[in-house]
């Protein structure tokens, strides 16, 4: 005997009942669908606001919101183009580590500049 | 009676107001490393006479202070005081710049970067790689697919290596529809889709919970820091997540060993190293089907599953956790590790 208060019961009742088709429901193939349509409709929506806002900022010689994104995006690549020559001069160094001593790079020393 | 209502009251008050947030992830750590963004911490501890260090890898979808939520009730702690050494890779929020990062920078460049580095800083030479849900199944397809990086010890928790429910979650409709500014799934996304896979449960019956124990401050604390943590989702790196759709989109090309990284194909068979996937009976994220083709798949000699009565996040949060799961994760642990001072003869480079 469940000693579990009466409206406890009765949710756990419907919870139970209810549950599983709703899971069913938001894991169907049809149910992301209509989602991922409803995503482009919001985000269609938000564009469109976007491009007004934009036009009216625009006219007072002030940054938008997407300015600002596109300046994100720019440093963004700029980063992914630094982390692949950070991976290209790892990738060199491992290979002069590697190396036999005779193929090594010789290393620069500097001399002394004559006064 | 009375006690019971002002404390129901109180905390009613407190929960609606925000009053009150817990603090989390206090447990003192060093930032050993950076990559990109990636970040590795140490855990600090007077006792690491453990060895391999514990490498934690958490999943894409959400931040890894749930490996440290609050004293006594924190997996990093359990371990520390346990005598292991703690690290743990942080991947942060996925920028602009992460938004072309593949399954390839975590598997075949974080990860190993930072399994060398803890071999390395801790003077062990390997380590014992530990992955949570997604973290899992990174940590996998990195062995599988890095057969000399020095990993002793792989553990895997709540691993959804064959979900059924995948291709919905991540359906590609619906992910092409939803990159945000930065390249990324949103955040949001995210949390929308966890909610999905069960409904009842996000929207109703932890409020329910939540309402019946409202008298119980212990219960009430517990209750909003997994909330907070949950509801705290970040972007996943936009790549990784059409790389995910596509390996769907036929089949489950890691369950069926077609699955190409970095141009490999990837078998798990080549995992060879002593392997332990967590399983939580009552999980509805990774249910138990789930992951149970792991113990198949997996090529190592010495290989169980530990099946635990709890969810996702109960599976190393919380009471029961702290009295079931954790014992046995540590347990096992133990068992295939050695004394840090004088590591054992058959420690070297696995896979």
């Amino acid at each position: 005997m469940s000693h579990e208060p009466v409206l406890r019961q009765i949710y756990d009742r419907v919870a139970e009942e209810l549950g599983p088709q709703l899971s069913n429901l938001t894991a169907s193939d049809r149910f992301a669908e209509v989602a991922g349509v409803a995503d482009a409709v919001r985000n269609r929506a938000a564009s469109e606001l976007q491009r007004r806002s934009r036009r009216l900022l625009h006219a007072w010689n002030l940054p938008a919101g997407t300015d600002i994104a596109v300046l994100r995006q720019e440093i963004g690549a700029l980063d992914r183009t630094v982390r692949s020559l950070t991976r290209e001069v790892e990738a060199l160094q491992r290979k002069l580590d590697n190396a036999p001593t005779s193929q090594k790079a010789p290393t620069t020393r500097s001399r002394p500049r004559a006064r | 009676m009375l006690e019971s209502t002002g404390r129901r009251l109180r905390n009613t008050a407190r929960y609606l107001l925000g009053v009150g947030e817990p603090e989390l992830g206090q447990s003192p750590r060093q930032l050993v490393g950076t990559r990109d963004k990636v970040k590795l911490w140490r855990y600090e501890s007077d006792d690491r006479h453990l060895a391999p260090p514990v490498l934690l890898v958490m999943s894409l979808v959400t931040k890894p202070v749930v490996f440290d939520l609050q004293p006594g009730n924190s997996l990093v702690e359990h371990f520390c005081n346990a005598g292991f050494d703690v690290w743990m890779i942080d991947w942060d929020e996925p920028g602009p710049a992460d938004a072309e990062n593949t399954l390839e920078t975590y598997c075949d460049d974080y990860i190993p970067w930072a399994v060398e580095s803890v071999a390395t800083e801790s003077g062990c030479g390997t380590v014992t790689l530990f992955g949570y849900c997604l973290g899992g199944v990174l940590s996998l397809l990195s062995v599988a697919g890095n057969p000399t990086m020095p990993v002793e010890n792989l553990v895997v928790l709540a691993t959804p290596i064959a979900p059924e429910r995948g291709p919905a979650q991540l359906h590609p409709g619906r992910i092409a529809a939803s990159f945000d500014e930065t390249g990324n799934v949103p955040a949001e996304l995210i949390r929308t889709a966890f909610v999905s896979l069960d409904p009842m449960d996000a929207w109703f019956t932890g409020r329910v919970n939540l309402w019946q124990r409202m008298d119980n401050d212990q219960f009430v604390m517990a209750h909003r820091v997994v909330t907070n943590w949950g509801n705290d989702h970040i972007r996943f790196p936009g790549a990784t997540a059409r790389q995910i759709a596509a390996s769907f989109r036929d089949g489950n090309q890691i369950l069926e060993g077609t699955f190409r990284l970095g141009g490999r194909r990837i078998d798990l068979g080549a995992v060879a190293v002593p392997f332990l996937s967590v399983v939580g009976e009552r999980d509805h994220m990774a249910p138990p089907a789930s992951s149970e083709p792991l113990l198949d798949l997996v090529g190592s000699e010495d290989k169980s599953e530990l099946r635990v009565p709890a969810g996702h996040v109960g599976l190393f949060v919380g009471g029961s956790a702290a009295k079931h799961s954790i014992p046995g994760m540590i347990e096992w642990m133990r068992a295939h590790s050695g004394d840090a001072e004088r590591p054992p003869a058959k420690r070297g480079r696995g896979g």
